[in-house]
């Protein structure tokens, strides 16, 4: 069983009323979130993600929406067009290490995995995609 | 503009707005819609559905929603 979607950051909220896991905070309520979708006798798969240029921006600290670039959006189904401010090395970094955190939490909550959910266009597809990542603006930054 | 559903989601309403667009094939009773066979409980017409609360805990709609079909109802 694998679960809907939950931010690993706060600014990586992607939904209206979307359930959180970016701080230990979370851990009791992923908990029970495990025992329910492990209650049928399947294991457990928290899904894990930062919705990057997708993010809802009156959802997100500030209103800042961050991406791998600066690149402007189109309009999505949820989502505004938008132009977020491209994430610094350090950043990327707090990113990469929340996702980290985030399954930790997992574990501890009773789940069986995680799932990186890259696809849709969220942050780890703006990183693999030419289009939001391009090659010129690399420089001195992860890739 | 909608698909059916995969077998099991019942009392699918069509979807009447954008969702096709976004490659998203129906939506169910619960405000959930699916796209490619995956069920995406946080999305919805208006963008809001049950899946936590304003605090970002589960809602206590999701846990029973989870409860009610992973025992196969």
């Amino acid at each position: 069983v694998i679960t809907g979607c939950t931010h690993v950051l706060p600014n990586g909220i992607g939904f209206t009323d979307e359930f959180a896991s970016y701080d230990d905070g979370f851990v009791p309520s992923l908990r029970r979130l495990a025992a329910a979708a492990k209650s049928g006798g399947a294991p457990a798969v928290l899904q894990i993600f930062h919705a990057g240029n997708k993010a809802v921006p009156e959802l997100v600290p500030g209103g800042e929406v961050v991406s791998a670039s600066a690149v402007t959006t189109e309009a999505g189904p949820f989502s505004p067009p938008v132009t977020p401010r491209a994430l610094t090395h350090d950043e990327i970094l707090d990113a990469v290490r929340a996702f980290g955190e985030t399954t930790r939490r997992a574990i501890e909550a009773g789940f069986d995995g995680i799932e990186l959910h890259g696809a849709h266009g969220f942050l780890i597809q703006n990183f693999l995609s030419p289009r939001f990542n391009p090659a010129d603006r690399r420089v001195g930054r992860l890739a | 503009v909608a698909r059916p559903a995969p077998a099991g989601l019942a009392s699918l309403t069509p979807s009447d707005v954008t969702e096709a667009d976004a490659g998203i094939d129906a939506v169910c009773d619960v405000g959930q819609v699916v796209v490619d066979d995956h069920i995406h409980p946080n999305i919805g017409c208006d963008a809001t559905t049950w899946a936590g609360n304003a605090d970002g805990t589960v809602s206590d709609e999701e846990v029973s929603y989870y409860r009610h079909r992973v025992n196969g109802s």
